[in-house]
C-alpha cells in the first residue's frame, strides 16, 4: 500500500529524490547506450595490440592510452561495459525469476513447501558467491555464463526472502479470498493479481541487486574465474592492469576501477531511490 | 421442497498452542431452494467459518468433520477442480467491504470480464458487452463509466453492486453474503439488500446471509439461525421474532443488545463473555 499524502505537501526530500531518480536513471541509460553503441563508439580494434604503442599514456590517437599489449584503452573499456550490464542482466533475469516463483510459492502455501524453500534460502545463503562460483567453474568451464549462473544462484535468497514477505502480506488481501470464492485456480490467482501488486517491490530489488551483481561479476573475472582473454571486461582489466601499476603505468586497472564504481554506485543508488519511492518515503 | 443445501453435524477443530479449539461444534441445518436464511449471532459464534465451509474454504491446519452438500453433492469430496467449477458456477459470495474484495490494481470492467474471459474464452469485447449487461441488472444506470473506473474511484455502495453482480454472474443457485452491508452508510445499506434480494429473486436462488443486525435479517429472511460458540442454538422465523416466541435465553440476550428507537436507554445490555457456555456445553 502507498502512502497518499495531501496535494501539495511534496517535501524538500521528495524533490531531492525525483533529481536523485532522474541523474542515476539518465546516467545508467548512458551507460546501457554505450554498451549498445561499442561498436560505433570504440575508435579501435579493442582486441587489436600494437607491440610499437605499448603503455602509452593519454593522447589524440589513444584517448585514455594503452596497455600492456598496446591495444586502445578507451575501446576496451567500452567494450567491457557490454560484458560488464550482460553479466548482472543475466543474473537478474534468473535470480528475479526463480526469487519470485519461490516466494511466491512459499507464501501461497504457506505449509512445509514454505519450510523447504526457508531452509533452502538459507542454505544458500551461507555459500558466499565466490565459492559457489568456484564451484561451478570446476564443473563448467570458466566463462561469463558460469559466472552469470553462480552469482544468480546466490541472489536467489534474497530476492525470495523479500518476494515472500512482500506475497505474504498479499495473500491474505480480503480480495484473493474473494478470487478463491469466484472459483479461480491458485497459479491464476498468484500470477494475475498478486505478481502484479508486487511489481514496485520486485523492481526496486532488482535495480540495485543488478549493482551488486556487477560488483560481483568483476570480483569473479577479476580472479580469472569469469570473462576470459581476450574479450575486454572491467574486473578482468583491472587485473591485467596490475602488472602495469608497478611499472608506473597505472591507468589500467585506474580506468577499469572508475568506471565500475561509477556504474555500481549508479545502479544500487537508483534501486534504493526507487525503494524508497514505494516505501512513500520512508525506508 | 427439495433442499439445495444440507449441512450435517459440521465441525472444525483447530490446534492452537493452547490444546485443540473447537471452531465449530456440530452445526446443522438446510436451505430450500429459492429460501433465505439468515445467520446471527456474536463475533467469534462461527457464522463466517462456516459460511466458507460451505465452498470448501477451510482454514489452514483445521480439521474439518461433517457433511455439506449441496445440490445433492458433498463438497468435502470434491476434486479441487470440481470445487473451482462450484465456486465459479453454482455459487456466489458476497463480501463485507468491496473495497477490500476488489484487487485495486484493476479497473471494474477487468475485473468483471475476468470470469468469461477465462472459461468461455470470450472476447474482450464480447465479455465487456456481458459485463455491462449485468451492471444493468444491478441497476447501475451508467455501466460504461462503471466499468472504466478504478475500485478507488467508486462508493461502496456503487462497488457492493458490482460485487453483487460479479456473484450472480454465472446464475449461481446459492448466494452467500457476509454481512454485505456493514461497511456501507445507513442509507445505502437499505438499497443494498433491496437490489440483492430482487436479483436473487429473480432468478430463484437461495440466499445465506450473515449479520449482526436482526433487524435486517428478520426484514429479508424466511428463517433465522442463531449461533453461539460454533453451534446453532435455535432457529426461528421472523413472524416468531416479532411475535416475541423466543426459546432461548441466549436469543433473548442477544435482542435485548439492540437499541430501539421507542425507549430511553442510557446503557445498552451486553451479554457477559461466557454467560451461556454452561447452557450450551457439549
Amino acid at each position: 500500500m502507498s502512502a497518499v499524502l495531501p496535494a501539495g505537501q511534496a517535501t524538500r526530500g521528495d524533490q531531492a529524490s525525483r533529481l536523485g531518480l532522474w541523474f542515476f536513471a539518465g546516467t545508467s541509460f548512458l551507460l546501457v547506450t554505450m554498451a549498445i553503441l561499442a561498436p560505433l563508439l570504440a575508435p579501435h580494434d579493442p582486441n587489436g595490440g600494437d607491440v610499437l604503442q605499448v603503455l602509452q599514456p593519454s593522447s589524440a590517437e589513444h584517448w585514455l592510452g594503452t596497455d600492456a599489449s598496446g591495444r586502445d584503452l578507451f575501446s576496451r573499456l567500452l567494450y567491457g561495459s557490454r560484458t560488464a550490464l550482460l553479466g548482472p542482466l543475466v543474473v537478474v533475469l534468473v535470480a528475479t525469476t526463480a526469487g519470485t516463483a519461490l516466494g511466491i510459492l512459499a507464501a501461497w502455501r504457506r505449509d512445509w513447501v514454505d519450510s523447504l524453500v526457508g531452509r533452502l534460502f538459507d542454505l544458500v545463503f551461507s555459500f558466499p558467491s565466490m565459492l559457489l562460483a568456484l564451484l561451478f567453474v570446476a564443473v563448467m568451464s570458466p566463462g561469463l555464463i558460469t559466472a552469470a549462473l553462480a552469482v544468480s544462484i546466490a541472489f536467489i535468497p534474497a530476492i525470495g526472502r523479500l518476494v515472500r514477505a512482500s506475497a505474504l502480506r498479499e495473500v491474505n488481501e480480503p480480495y484473493v479470498q474473494a478470487l478463491l470464492t469466484q472459483g479461480f485456480g491458485s497459479f491464476y490467482i498468484c500470477s494475475r493479481h498478486v505478481l502484479p501488486n508486487l511489481w514496485p517491490v520486485i523492481l526496486a530489488q532488482v535495480t540495485t541487486s543488478f549493482g551488486y551483481a556487477m560488483v560481483e561479476l568483476a570480483g569473479i573475472s577479476f580472479l580469472g574465474l569469469g570473462v576470459q582473454e581476450p574479450t575486454a571486461d572491467w574486473g578482468k582489466l583491472i587485473q591485467t592492469g596490475q602488472g602495469s601499476i608497478v611499472r608506473g603505468y597505472p591507468q589500467e586497472s585506474l580506468y577499469a576501477g572508475t568506471a565500475l564504481v561509477i556504474a555500481v554506485v549508479c545502479f544500487i543508488s537508483l534501486g534504493d531511490i526507487l525503494a524508497t519511492r514505494k516505501n512513500g518515503g520512508h525506508r | 421442497m427439495n433442499s439445495l443445501l444440507e449441512v450435517t453435524d459440521l465441525r472444525m477443530v483447530m490446534p492452537t498452542t493452547h490444546g485443540p479449539t473447537e471452531l465449530l461444534r456440530g452445526v446443522s441445518f438446510t436451505v430450500a431452494r429459492g429460501e433465505a436464511v439468515g445467520i446471527v449471532g456474536e463475533s467469534g459464534s462461527g457464522k463466517t467459518l462456516t459460511l466458507r465451509s460451505l465452498i470448501g474454504l477451510t482454514p489452514r491446519g483445521s480439521s474439518v468433520s461433517g457433511q455439506v452438500r449441496v445440490d445433492g453433492e458433498s463438497v468435502m469430496d470434491l476434486s479441487p477442480r470440481r470445487l473451482r467449477g462450484l465456486r465459479r458456477e453454482q455459487v456466489g459470495m458476497i463480501f463485507q467491504d468491496p473495497h477490500a474484495a476488489i484487487n485495486p490494481v484493476y479497473r471494474v470492467g477487468d475485473f468483471l470480464t475476468e470470469p468469461w474471459r477465462r472459461s468461455p474464452r470470450l472476447e474482450r469485447a464480447a465479455a465487456t458487452e456481458r459485463a455491462a449487461a449485468l451492471l444493468a441488472r444491478v441497476r447501475i444506470t451508467d455501466p460504461e463509466r462503471v466499468l472504466a473506473s478504478f475500485p478507488h474511484q467508486l462508493s461502496g455502495g456503487m462497488l457492493q453492486r458490482v460485487m453483487i453482480a460479479a456473484a450472480v454472474m454465472h446464475d449461481p443457485g446459492l448466494l452467500l453474503a457476509d454481512e454485505p452491508t456493514t461497511a456501507l452508510d445507513v442509507t445505502t445499506q437499505s438499497e443494498v439488500l433491496a437490489l440483492m434480494n430482487e436479483v436473487r429473486a429473480e432468478h430463484g436462488a437461495s440466499l445465506i446471509l450473515i449479520t449482526h443486525d436482526i433487524g435486517v435479517v428478520a426484514a429479508v429472511c424466511d428463517r433465522i439461525l442463531v449461533m453461539y460458540r460454533g453451534r446453532v442454538v435455535e432457529e426461528l422465523t421472523p413472524a416468531q421474532l416479532y411475535a416475541g416466541e423466543i426459546s432461548e435465553p441466549y436469543t433473548e440476550a442477544l435482542l435485548s443488545c439492540r437499541p430501539e428507537v421507542t425507549r430511553r436507554q442510557d446503557r445498552l445490555p451486553v451479554v457477559a463473555a461466557g454467560a451461556f457456555d454452561e447452557r450450551y456445553a457439549d
